[in-house]
């Protein structure tokens, strides 16, 4: 193996520790939801923000409940409602009546790790306003530009049931969104010890073990993972298949797609594959890693269209048929 | 005596001077809804004096049309018309002879007309239906509906013509060289691999791509699965699930894992090496190529 990924890789097997140390410590009261936890890591890791949805008591506010709880970092919580203002996400200026000077006050945003919780329940401008500060990693209050705190991820939840009365996030937002999980529900073995520890009172506590610098210094380590041309030229493939799928003998889904991922696909690909193939610790890429990674990149940045809906065929089946048609290098 | 009475009566009018008299006249005095009837009014007798003549004010009479001609004697003619049936009758109308203190109103005579209904005489027998009337044949109407047969022309043109190329086509695709079984293939590819002496130019990534590809599509085609579109971690997951041969299992996928660091992970080999994937090569496919039934009947038996 080459020299430096000979290295990163025995740096990466010294610092995945911190990874097993974090899972470690979620494995105490999440269980059967490794495939979660592994891509909340995969989002902290590559420095991008994770939307999770599945049906209500999945565990998903827990999870990142959990995760936030092992790291000595700044955790906020904000209940997404239909009556939320932007301002109670980003903060206001306030009068103060003693000094005739307006304060800024700081909204929950500006923590190290924030909890969306069920975002499709707030209107168009809540969700506008945080998915912007998301993007820009910076908030604007009154004519006063204040940076976020890195790390900075935003963890939301959506219920994908009971729509009405929601505002389903628009595709151009939910695209900001590095990944999105779907949570499926535990198997039967993973719901007996959910069912014995959740049915005592007392539940074991999560300990920070993990400091937000750590964090920075892994985001460092996994840029350095190396990604080989072959593999890019796969991604590039990937992604491209979704926009002229008849270019890739996928002509029968020419008609079953709308819109193909966006360049923030391929970029979120590799980030994220390098963030996978860390946590497995490894230097180096492999396509097993675009393949493990890509449907939760890619199921909502690939917009079928309505003869796909007709026929109920679902992003992620176009996304299947993509990475089975298309040769591994 | 009455004899003489009317002589003298005869001599006194014929010593006065003329008197003024005024006429209406309607004709014809019966007619149809809707038919034009023709009102004249006369003054006689006015001499040299103006005469300011009525127009008909009656409703039910409406006036197409008014003519004034002065000949003889004043004269006013109307064209009128009436839309209801029954019996009219046109009122006196004030005539003015004469202007100022001179001036002399006389009054028309009532003129009556009776208007009949255009009802169809039902008293008549009614008149056979008749029979359709036949429409000569013409070829220009034939013409509107010629381009039906003239598409079903082309249509068949065009197919005969597709088969004709087809069929120009197909020899050409027999002369297209059939597919070698999959472990001939292999074989051929592994050699011509071996050829290449890509370890010898320090080509080891060129070697292992190339002998990783041969590897997979052998087990495709071989094994009917989607090898070429796996990963090396799906390949393990197919290999320990499905029934395949152990070799494949323990010396096949550790040969992949090691193309997977060269290809993906910049891991040189030593170069020595690279004969021993070929010999790898060429014995999992002699071990695992499909056999004549004859030759597995036997070997099942033994």
């Amino acid at each position: 193996m080459d020299q430096d990924i000979r290295e990163i890789t025995l740096r990466i097997e010294r610092a995945s520790e911190l990874a097993d140390r974090i899972l470690a410590e979620t494995g105490k009261v999440l269980f059967g939801q490794r495939y979660m936890m592994e891509r909340l890591l995969v989002g902290l890791f590559a420095d991008g923000h994770v939307l999770l949805e599945g049906v209500p008591g999945l565990a998903k506010t827990l999870a990142v409940k959990t995760l936030a709880a092992t790291m000595q970092a700044k955790f906020q919580r904000i209940q997404f409602t239909p009556d939320l203002l932007p301002a109670d996400l980003v903060g206001t200026l306030v009068y103060n009546q003693r000094d005739g000077q307006f304060t800024t006050r700081k909204g929950p945003l500006f923590a190290n790790f924030v909890l969306a919780d069920e975002i499709n329940r707030a209107p168009a401008k809540v969700q506008s306003a945080l998915l912007e500060a998301m993007q820009e990693r910076q908030v604007t209050i009154g004519e006063k530009t204040f940076p976020l705190d890195e790390p900075f991820l935003v963890l939301a939840t959506q219920n994908p049931i009971e729509q009405e009365g929601t505002y389903p996030l628009p595709e151009a937002q939910v695209d900001r969104f590095m990944l999105k999980v779907k949570i499926d529900y535990p198997r039967r073995d993973d719901e007996m010890k959910i069912m014995r520890q959740y049915s005592m009172s007392d539940v074991p506590p999560v300990n920070a073990v993990v400091v937000p610098e750590e964090v920075l210094r892994i985001r460092k380590l996994v840029e350095e993972v190396y990604v080989d041309p072959k593999i890019e030229a796969y991604v590039l493939d990937i992604v491209f298949a979704t926009r002229q799928p008849e270019q890739f003998k996928l002509s029968d889904l020419k008609p079953l797609i709308q819109y193909g991922a966006s360049p923030r696909a391929s970029i979120y690909l590799i980030k994220a594959a390098r963030a996978h193939a860390f946590l497995r610790r490894r230097g180096y890429v492999v396509p097993e890693d675009i393949r493990a990674i890509g449907m939760d990149v890619l199921r909502h940045r690939v917009m079928v269209s309505y003869e796909a809906e007709a026929e109920e065929v679902t992003s992620e089946d176009v996304v299947n048929k993509i990475f089975n048609t298309i040769e591994v290098p | 005596m009455r004899a003489a009475l009317a002589i003298l009566s005869a001599i006194l009018w014929a010593g006065a001077a003329p008197a003024a008299d005024v006429t209406a006249t309607l004709s014809p005095s019966t007619a149809h809804v809707g038919d034009t009837l023709r009102l004249e009014i006369t003054a006689t007798g006015t001499g040299n004096r103006p005469v300011l003549f009525p127009v008909p004010t009656d409703s039910a009479f409406e006036i197409l049309r008014v003519d004034s001609s002065r000949i003889a004697q004043a004269r006013l003619a109307f064209t009128l018309a009436l839309y209801d049936t029954g019996t009219f009758t046109l009122r006196e109308m004030p005539v003015v002879v004469g202007r100022g203190a001179d001036a002399e109103t006389l009054w028309t005579n009532p003129a009556p007309v009776v208007i009949r209904s255009i009802l169809p005489d039902t008293a008549q027998a009614l008149q056979p239906i008749k029979p359709y009337r036949k429409h000569p044949f013409q070829w220009r109407e034939l013409l509107a509906w010629a381009w039906i047969p003239a598409l079903a022309l082309l249509s068949l043109a065009a197919w005969w013509l597709w088969r004709r190329y087809r069929k120009k086509s197909l020899p050409q695709a027999a002369h297209a060289k059939p597919l070698l079984p999959p472990h001939e293939e292999a074989v051929r590819d592994l050699m011509a691999l071996r050829d290449k002496k890509y370890p010898a130019r320090g080509m080891l990534k060129e070697f292992f791509v190339e002998y990783s590809h041969i590897m997979r599509r052998y087990l495709e085609r071989r094994y009917d699965f989607p090898a070429l579109e796996m990963t090396t971690f799906d390949l393990e997951r197919e290999l320990e699930d499905g029934n395949y041969d152990c070799a494949l299992r323990n010396r096949l996928l550790p040969a992949l894992r090691a193309s997977d660091l060269v290809k993906f992970a910049k891991f040189i080999p030593d170069p020595n090496g690279c004969a021993g994937y070929i010999d790898l090569g060429f014995e999992l496919v002699d071990v695992t190529k499909e056999k004549p039934h004859l030759e597995a009947a036997e070997e099942k038996a033994a």
